[in-house]
């Protein structure tokens, strides 16, 4: 065993030339057999084709014909195998190729794949500037510049991986599980593990593995996605369900011999990487130290992220274990890595604490500490949100709990029943939302009342608009976001221009008084997207990185930030910071506040569109950015939270209304 | 303590870094073919870097933050 192990540098250039070797017999072996089951797939999909046409058509020429074909019909057809071998092998290494090519960003590329998160040397986190100081001080200590460093936020195991086409341009990623479980020792361990990776070349071999185990393992996923879209193949027949399931048979077999080709080159590597890194760090405990905890630890080092399979011979321990076939694995035993390293080791691995409840751990530092350095806050008494931390408020996306649904009862209880009937009919939902969007000023109602005379929908109509008007006068400030809710279903009955004109008539009117709030904004810019829904078919989430959309989270703090403060300069800069400090990204490019008393309906439009095509993380991120903002004064109004829901919904991250835990309600 | 305990880190990587660097070179400069070189033009071996610090100043400070 310590004979396989090659510290000198020649010997090591022999070995990965050995390796890459049998890794490409390993590979031409996996085409080859694929391609057979493959014709022989489709020969035998085409057999039965012809055997039902044949004995079904009701034609006799045709089924003549058919019979015909299928007495001359033989299994093995060379010109036929020819062109499907060909065919084959140009669709598996078409499908390497773009794999390879969308990898071509280098290491960052597998790490956002397997959803990680980059950090920056500006973060607040401790267990961040911890993990950044162990990577720079891997970096000196290996002679190479520092790579990107990634988080794996979503995964409470221990593991790590290093990705990258360049030595110099490569990237790091760590799970969230490591950098909470592990001590600085145990953790200085792991990276000089990994950037030994680097440094031997094995994180370009394996990114470029990523590629070609993509082309062998993609039918498989094709002949799933034939299978699993049940109406579309059982209206094409038998023939393509059997071959969407021969695919999904090929599938596995790619996937198989995908599996061994990473072991193959995985294990002698990981010792390899083992004694390198201690080599660099010259403490061959804290090594052990990790793998211990690993061994001793419940989530082990198991990777839940669905890309992880492809890329399982990156990590640095086993992420996907197999408890039938051990020689399927991609990495050496546990307690052989262990005993290397520390030869006392009894093969007992100390049991860990799990703290499970602790998976989100980012969320659980209160508010308060992040601006206000851990000094408890006087709060009014009368605030009635003393309950609601904003870093929890991600939280209640898209959940509501049995408090909301009881809410929402008395909600329903409070509005007058009539205009729950109106708001039933297209005419008057359009009444209501006018009626609820138009201004409290005598004057400037009375000068939008004439184009409201005039619209489409509720031509002359006006005075039972101002009676609506009246009713809801009385009402609560948070009913108006579930009231506008309740009525837009109804409003798809109108026509195309209808809903034009509808769209149109309320843009005038809320111009009127001259300036847009941000409520006004956000209602019309979901009205607008409510009833004209985009025709793409996909879901056309283009964004995964915040550089893209920083510009308009910026915006949209901003305008945020402004209209809760709009008295007071110093406290809405105050506030646009406590939003931005919650994404580290940003923060680090210092955005400048600037106080605009009007927010701009073009730029907040524009931002809200982008931020739309932006992926659910990013969302996620955002809203937490606005709810730090909104709340990072004492004073949450009514209005902050209605806004903050309303910007939730325009990203289509619904927000339960806030539950009121006080005992007085709020007065409009 | 986290800054204290990186920067020391830093600093004794470097070294280590430095000194690893030393000796893959004399070591490369004694090996076929590069003595071939280093002979014809005279490479000299690099010196490694010694340990300077005075005896009081190698043992571990004590640091407290009150």
């Amino acid at each position: 065993m310590t004979a396989n192990r090659s510290t000198n540098f020649f010997a090591r250039q022999r070995d990965a030339r050995k390796s890459c070797r049998n890794q490409l017999i390993l590979f031409a072996m996996a085409v080859f057999i694929i391609v057979i089951v493959t014709t022989m797939a489709i020969r035998f999909a085409w057999y039965l084709y012809i055997s039902t046409q044949a004995h079904t058509l009701i034609n006799f020429e045709a089924a003549q014909r058919y019979q015909q074909k299928l007495s001359t019909f033989t299994f093995f057809d060379p010109a036929f195998f020819l062109f499907m071998a060909m065919l084959i092998i140009c669709f598996i290494l078409a499908a390497s190729l773009i794999k390879m090519s969308s990898l071509q960003k280098g290491g960052g590329a597998v790490a956002e794949m397997l959803g990680g998160r980059a950090i920056c040397g500006v973060t607040t986190d401790p267990s961040e500037k911890r993990l950044i100081n162990v990577v720079e001080e891997m970096a000196i200590a290996s002679g190479i510049p520092v790579p990107q460093v990634y988080v794996l936020d979503a995964e409470n195991n221990i593991n790590a991986f290093a990705a990258g086409l360049e030595i110099t341009d490569s990237a790091v990623a760590v799970t969230k599980g490591t950098l909470n479980k592990l001590n600085r020792e145990e953790l200085q361990g792991v990276i000089g593990h990994e950037f030994s990776h680097i440094l031997n070349g094995d994180a370009r071999l394996n990114m470029q593995l990523i590629g070609i185990l993509f082309g062998i393992m993609f039918m498989g996923i094709i002949g799933r996605q034939i299978l699993s879209k049940g109406r579309f193949s059982a209206r094409m027949g038998l023939p393509v369900i059997a071959a969407g399931f021969c695919l999904m048979i090929i599938g596995s077999i790619g996937t198989f011999m995908g599996r061994l080709m990473q072991c193959a080159i995985s294990r002698q590597k990981e010792f390899l990487a083992d004694a390198s890194a201690v080599q660099f760090t010259r403490n061959p405990m804290g090594l052990a130290g990790a793998l211990k905890k690993i061994g001793g630890s419940t989530f082990g080092s198991q990777i839940n992220s669905p890309g992880a399979r492809q890329a399982s011979h990156l990590f640095f321990s086993e992420s996907h274990p197999h408890k039938l076939f051990a020689f399927l694995a991609t990495h050496p035993p546990l307690a052989e890595r262990i005993r290397l390293l520390d030869p006392s080791f009894d093969g007992n691995f100390p049991k860990m604490e799990e703290d499970v409840s602790k998976v989100k751990a980012q969320y659980s530092t209160p508010f308060w500490g992040t601006s206000h350095a851990g000094k408890t806050l006087h709060v009014p008494a009368g605030s009635p949100l003393l309950a609601i931390l904003p870093a929890e408020v991600v939280h209640h996306v898209g959940n509501p709990s049995k408090e909301n649904i009881e809410q929402s009862r008395t909600f329903l209880d409070s509005i007058p029943e009539e205009i729950i009937e109106t708001v039933k009919s297209p005419q008057g939902a359009a009444s209501v939302i006018y009626a609820l969007l138009m201004d409290h000023d005598a004057v400037l109602r009375s000068s939008q009342l004439p184009a409201l005379d005039r619209a489409m929908v509720v031509r002359g109509q006006t005075d039972n608009i101002l009676k609506i008007a009246g009713q809801l006068s009385g009402l609560q400030q948070n009913l108006r976001l579930p009231l506008i809710e309740l009525a837009m279903p109804a409003l798809k009955g109108l026509t195309s221009m209808e809903k034009r004109n509808f769209l149109l008539v309320l843009h005038s009117c809320i111009n009127t008084d001259g300036c847009l709030s941000l409520f006004e904004l956000s209602v019309l810019w979901i009205l607008e997207k409510y009833l004209n829904p985009s025709e793409d078919l996909f879901r056309s989430v283009k964004i995964f990185s915040f550089s893209r959309v920083g510009l308009d989270i910026v915006v949209l703090l901003q305008a945020l930030a402004c209209t809760g403060h709009a008295a007071d300069r110093a406290e809405a800069q105050e506030a646009f910071h406590a939003g931005i400090a919650r994404i580290p990204e940003l923060a680090a490019h210092k955005p400048v506040f600037t106080f605009e008393e009007i927010a701009s309906y073009a730029k907040v439009n524009n931002a809200l569109t982008r931020l739309i095509e932006a992926s659910f993380k990013i969302r996620e991120s955002v809203i937490d950015a606005c709810a730090h903002c909104a709340f990072s004064d004492h004073e949450v109004t009514v209005e902050e939270r209605e806004l903050l829901r309303i910007i939730a919904l325009a990203l289509q991250c619904p927000l339960p209304p806030f539950v009121e835990t006080s005992p007085e309600k709020d007065a409009a | 303590m986290e800054e204290l305990t990186s920067t020391e880190n830093k600093i004794s990587f470097a070294r280590q870094a430095y000194n690893d660097a030393v000796t893959a070179y004399n070591t490369s400069r004694e090996q076929f073919p590069d003595n071939v070189i280093s002979s014809t033009f005279n490479f000299k071996t690099a010196a490694l870097l010694e340990a300077v610090e005075k005896a009081e100043e190698r043992s571990v400070p004590k640091v407290s933050f009150t």
